[in-house]
């Protein structure tokens, strides 16, 4: 599965099993996590897990994650410290 | 000095092999077999399957057939062999039940109608009818791409929401119609016994 930050060809609908595998798995570092969940039941258009701990100074984080039926994917995190990758 | 102490210490492991060392450590071969099989939207043969699930591959064919009587994976034959992907009417109805029990049946029906407008935008915006007729217009890198995924979604929103709404209609518990149901119940009875008085009868009670 190749990973890939822009969708430039045709990548499928967004897949919201391995999203949820992908919550499972953040939610195995214990206490970490502040909450994970789906932007929307109805309408899902990412995962946002937030976390508390983060990079250097940041004490919390959040990664908002995409992943698609034919396995491209996008974690976008972002900070109070500006660190956005 | 000080740096080459501290590279010393540093770990110089494969992060990918530490994580499938780690994830097999904390997995039955079940689990792993399960996992991989969720995530896989084409067919694919049991060797494929087995690789990415690191079992053998007899393991793999076992959990697999297992799966596919319990219907949540799809058994795709081939004149040679087998191939599996993951079935996705189990998978969606896994959402519909979490909307269903999570949403009136008025939020699912804003949302219906948002998606329906947001469809009919793309349909006006590109002129074409279906996600497909754009999918052949495109050329690499064009901007449409990100439409397409997010008129793909709408789709399968949309069923999924509908799917949703006639839940309620299909209600083997009856929770939702049941406190309504009590109070219609009192109103007949009542007014039977008006009619009726005490020789109503049982069996048009219950058919109320």
């Amino acid at each position: 599965m190749e990973p890939n930050a822009d969708t430039e060809g045709e990548v499928g609908p967004l897949d919201e099993t391995a999203l949820e595998q992908i919550r499972d798995e953040f939610a195995t570092l214990d206490g970490l996590v502040i909450e994970s969940r789906f932007d929307s039941l109805l309408d899902p258009t990412k995962l946002i897990v937030r976390l508390n701990d983060g990079i250097g100074a940041a004490d919390s984080c959040r990664f908002d994650v995409r992943w698609y039926h034919t396995g491209y994917y996008n974690f976008h995190h972002t900070d109070k410290q500006d660190v956005n990758f | 000095m000080t740096t080459a102490d501290i590279s010393s210490e540093l770990w110089e492991g494969d992060v990918n092999e530490a994580a499938i060392e780690e994830w097999k450590a904390d997995t039955t071969t079940f689990d792993r077999v399960r996992h991989v099989s969720d995530v896989t939207t084409e067919p694919q043969a049991v060797s494929t399957i087995a690789e990415r699930a690191h079992v053998s591959e007899p393991t793999a064919r076992k959990y697999l057939s297992m799966l596919a009587e319990t219907g949540r994976v799809k058994a795709i034959n081939t004149e040679s062999k087998t191939r599996y992907m993951r079935a996705p009417q189990m998978l969606a109805m896994k959402r519909i039940a979490a909307i269903h029990r999570e949403h009136t049946k008025t939020e699912i029906r804003n949302t219906i109608r948002d998606l329906k407008i947001e469809l009919n935008d793309f349909q006006e915006q590109y002129n074409v009818a279906t996600v497909d007729e754009l999918t052949l217009e495109l050329e690499p890198g064009d901007d449409g791409w990100r439409d397409i995924t997010r008129w793909q979604q709408i789709e399968e929103n949309l069923e999924i929401a509908q799917a949703a709404l006639s839940l309620y209609d299909f209600d083997p518990d009856d929770s939702h119609a049941a406190s309504a149901r009590v109070a219609n119940t009192d109103r007949v009875v009542r007014s039977d016994s008006d009619e009726y008085g005490a020789l109503g009868d049982d069996g048009e009670q219950s058919t109320a």
